[in-house]
């Protein structure tokens, strides 16, 4: 150590004129504030910009210059036997000149603000220097800089062919971590993000001086050694550390359905066997992946980045359209839509030639799956889904941001907006209208009149796209209703929902409605004919809560009913309900049915679960766990296993 | 091993290497206590990579270098407390005065005479107070004489420490080193081209040809077996005389030998023997490329 010492205090002697330079320059904000064109209220404002830009420029001319020219310039000069002719180890050396240049990059910029400090401060920019994790980050980061600066001095000056290995490593570990710390961001694996950066500036900052110390320790006086052994060191640590950022990320977004920790996101057909689903990755941190799966053999595509926003739709041959919006650079948003098809073979996703640069969209797939039609910025457009070509389009004023879409036919696209009273105000209408793609012209069809903002998010309508299930809102109370789907004229209503009384309701595969609702702590399912005529009231017991799900058979109907204080998995349990006599069998705990729900509030309206569908059969556990609960023996088969589902049970 | 007969200095089948030449090709010497060894070659016969890797400043390529007994290029920093070292360009930073440099070193020596480096720069006549890079190079090389001289080493390494001085430096310089030998003993290890200048005081004499070690003797043994001989009429050397060099004048025949014998000679008409300086004994193997190695 006292080796250490007497090199540094011999290289700041030296380099004394450092500290001269900082003092003769600490006056120069205060002549700053005093410059013409700066006002008398800028002048504290002005005095700390120019303080602190000096301070910086300081701090990173004397690390650089210091770095550069501590060993090397006396390795060129052969000057460095000096030391190794005395009783100095490496180590000693390296360090001496080390704490000299942490000394001469960081007493400076002292020098220079303390005047400025003193005379008055404005704002809290100094309170981040001050604090004790951002003077560390500075003085590690001049470290840093010191050690690579030495590093890049050693190479340029040794005129060794060993640069160009050192150009060629470079290139390879800079490539490497871009792709590694691109890749994360891309896919918004902040976590995973934060610690590779992390282990990545503290290797690279023990690899420099790590390189730097064995350099002075078996280089010593040959400039070509020093500068093979700095290259071996600094090389051997940096290129395997890159191999395993690319390794690490590559662990990290190369997941499958089978690491998912819970299914946050269930997006499932209404018909056949496909299911979007997404959720965080098991020791992944923040990473979140969506797949596109086959729920029937369990293959899978990814839908990826981990960091978009994605969307579905599917039309009735099974076809799936994604969405996926992300960040497009410089505050651009683009939307990105791709065919997916779930079938005997992997799953695939193919990429349209349609984006839209918003994030914002809505979309449905006609019946044939043959066309898209996609509703973002106040236009609805109708394209080809084979080739994406732009089939018609239209404007249509979006005043609130809720618009919901169906395909009445292949031809005819019927759209649902909420039309505010009053600029963003939370009642109003919904206009209905409907574009004809052929003629390309858009009709009013009709009004649903004394909307709330989200009514349209709850609305259901039925396979055929002729009438809507809506809570209907009026002086008296809310009452679930059913509309005729093109011109919004109530047709019949299913009854009033009392004060702290919720209704939910899908129309069943006979045409006619079922409804649950909670009502003093008591549950019900209340069954309708097509007309609207109440067919069958079965009592679900106690309930804070009841959701309805798919129909395994046309006869049945799956139920999740929440007892606890809350209607979270956890305290629901999933009962099936004989639609003929009424009868209920317990399908199983801590779970509810799935069904269509992930579709809330999406374009889609028409999207209830064909009886004996996946999704008229699948519930989620309270574990995030994705299963396909037979109705007839209780029994289920576990599609995505979330937090610690058994692959099996009963 | 017994302390008392341990070389303090020890090369071992040394050779250096840079890039596919061979600087320094298996080299092999030893210094006893007490010794002055003068290591004479041309330039580039590699005297220099030799010291380098004697001050544990450069590993080499093969073989071993033990200072007291230890391996230098391990134990560098610690057998630098016991060596006191010229090089052969006076490398202290440029910014330091000597006054600088002697309080620098100061605290690295657990021997180290303030007083008498001080001392004897004042001998020297070098200004305390100017940086070293200001001085002349007749000075620079009596500072770092000073200094090496100030921890009172018992082995002193001087890589050329003439080249480039003048006549009188030169003087004060050997002086300076005559003195140190007759007070304290101290062994040196010396490289030079100053071989009129080193003669006074070596004891033994190693040549470098080509990086290796062609001669390593006593300067006595070596005074007595190299020696000249003329005689008149063109004939024959004795191959048991090992000459080196044979040249043919308008008077006779003039040879240098490596076994100089007494007996040998008479049987030679009108041969004649004549002591050789060290300087000739030099040119006649180093500059003579016939000279088998």
């Amino acid at each position: 150590m006292r080796g250490a010492l007497l090199v540094a205090r011999r290289e700041l002697v030296e380099r004394r004129n450092v500290f001269v330079a900082a003092l003769a320059a600490s006056p120069l904000p205060f002549l700053a504030a005093l410059a013409p064109w700066v006002g008398v209220a800028d002048g504290a404002e002005a005095r700390a910009v120019v303080a602190l830009t000096l301070a910086i420029a300081f701090a990173l001319g004397a690390a650089i210059v210091h770095g550069a020219t501590m060993i090397g310039r006396d390795l060129a000069e052969r000057r460095i036997g000096f030391y190794f002719s005395r009783p100095l180890s490496g180590p000693a050396i390296w360090g001496g000149k080390t704490i000299a240049g942490v000394l001469l990059f960081a007493l400076p910029p002292v020098l220079v603000l303390l005047p400025a400090v003193i005379a008055g401060w404005p704002g809290d920019v100094l309170s981040v220097l001050g604090s004790a994790k951002g003077a560390a980050a500075v003085l590690a980061g001049g470290a840093l800089l010191l050690a690579a600066a030495h590093a890049a001095g050693i190479a340029v000056r040794s005129r060794s062919p060993w640069i160009a290995a050192d150009v060629a490593a470079l290139a390879v570990t800079v490539l490497a971590v871009w792709y590694a710390v691109g890749t994360l961001v891309a896919e918004a694996a902040l976590t995973p993000f934060r610690c590779l950066v992390v282990a990545l500036v503290a290797i690279v900052f023990l690899s420099v001086h790590l390189a730097g110390a064995t350099q002075v320790c078996v280089g010593r006086t040959d400039s070509r050694r020093s500068h093979r052994v700095l290259s071996l060191v600094l090389w051997g640590v940096l290129l395997p550390a890159a191999t395993l950022a690319v390794a690490f990320c590559r662990w990290v977004v190369d997941v499958t359905p089978a690491h998912l920790t819970a299914t946050q996101e269930v997006m499932i057909a209404p018909s056949g066997g496909a299911a979007l689903v997404g959720g965080p990755a098991r020791h992944r941190g923040d990473y979140h992946a969506f797949f596109l799966l086959d729920t029937e053999t369990g293959r899978f595509v990814r839908v990826g980045p981990g960091g978009a926003r994605i969307l579905a739709t599917y039309s009735a041959d099974g076809q799936i359209l994604v969405a996926r919006s992300q960040n497009a650079g410089r505050k651009t948003e683009l939307t990105e839509i791709f065919l997916g098809r779930v079938g005997p073979e992997r799953p695939t996703l193919r990429p349209t030639s349609i984006a839209l640069p918003t994030a914002w969209v809505r979309l449905v797939a006609s019946p044939s799956g043959s066309r898209i039609a996609t509703f973002s910025t106040g236009t609805l457009s109708v394209w080809q889904a084979s080739g994406g070509r732009l089939l018609g389009s239209t404007r249509l004023a979006d005043t609130s941001g809720v618009v919901r879409l169906m395909f009445v036919s292949e031809g005819v696209v019927r759209t649902y907006r909420f039309v505010p009273a009053v600029p963003d105000g939370n009642a109003g209408d919904v206009v209905i209208d409907e574009f004809d793609v052929d003629s390309r012209s858009a009709d009013s069809a009709g009004r649903i009149s004394g909307a709330w903002r989200f009514d349209l998010m709850f609305a259901d309508a039925d396979a055929k796209g002729e009438r809507l299930l809506w809570h209907s809102r009026s002086d008296a109370g809310t009452e679930l209703v059913v509309l005729d789907a093109r011109s919004g004229a109530r047709l019949f209503g299913l009854g009033a929902e009392g004060p702290k009384e919720h209704a939910t309701g899908m129309f069943l595969a006979n045409g006619g409605v079922a409804t649950a609702q909670t009502r003093q702590g008591e549950g019900s399912l209340r069954i309708f004919g097509a007309e609207g005529e109440l067919l069958r009231e079965v009592s679900l017991g106690r309930a804070r809560g009841a959701t309805l799900g798919g129909q395994p058979t046309p006869g049945s109907l799956l139920v999740g009913v929440s007892a606890g204080e809350t209607r979270e998995s956890s305290s629901t349990r999933t009962e099936l309900v004989d639609l003929t006599d009424g009868s209920r069998r317990l399908v199983g705990e801590r779970m509810s049915p799935e069904g269509t729900r992930g579709w809330w509030g999406w374009s889609a309206l028409n999207v209830a679960p064909v009886p004996g569908s996946f999704a008229s059969r699948a519930c989620r556990t309270a574990s995030g766990a994705l299963v396909e609960v037979d109705p007839m023996t209780g029994g289920r088969r576990v599609v995505v296993a979330g937090g610690g589902e058994p692959e099996a049970s009963r | 091993m017994n302390v008392a007969v341990e070389p303090v200095l020890a090369v071992e089948t040394l050779s250096v290497r840079y890039g596919r030449r061979n600087a320094v090709d298996g080299v092999s010497l030893s210094v006893p206590r007490g010794t002055v060894y003068a290591l004479l070659g041309r330039n580039g016969a590699g005297k220099s990579s030799l010291v380098r890797c004697v001050l544990g400043h450069r590993k080499p390529e093969h073989g071993v270098v033990r200072l007291f007994g230890d391996d230098v290029w391990r134990r560098r920093s610690r057998l630098m407390t016991r060596v006191g070292v010229v090089p052969e360009e006076p490398d202290a930073p440029p910014a330091m005065t000597s006054r600088q440099l002697l309080a620098f070193s100061s605290p690295l020596y657990p021997g180290w005479k303030n007083g008498d480096a001080a001392d004897r720069m004042g001998r020297f006549g070098v200004p305390l107070d100017v940086p070293f890079g200001r001085l002349s190079k007749g000075q620079k090389g009596q500072v770092m004489l000073a200094l090496a001289l100030g921890s009172a080493p018992e082995l002193l390494v001087l890589d050329d420490p003439t080249l480039g001085l003048d006549v009188v430096a030169r003087r004060e310089l050997y002086e300076e080193l005559v003195g140190e030998l007759a007070d304290r003993g101290t062994t040196v290890f010396v490289t030079t081209h100053d071989i009129a200048g080193i003669e006074g005081i070596a004891d033994r004499v190693g040549i470098l040809r080509e990086g290796r070690l062609v001669l390593d003797l006593g300067i006595e043994e070596l005074k007595a077996r190299f020696r000249r001989i003329r005689m008149e009429g063109e004939h024959e050397v004795p191959q048991s005389l090992e000459p080196v060099s044979v040249t043919r004048r308008p008077w006779g025949t003039e040879a240098v030998v490596a076994r100089f014998d007494e007996a040998a000679l008479a049987g030679l008409p009108g041969a004649e023997a004549s002591p050789l300086s060290l300087e000739e004994i030099f040119v006649a193997v180093a500059g003579n490329p016939e000279v088998p190695r």
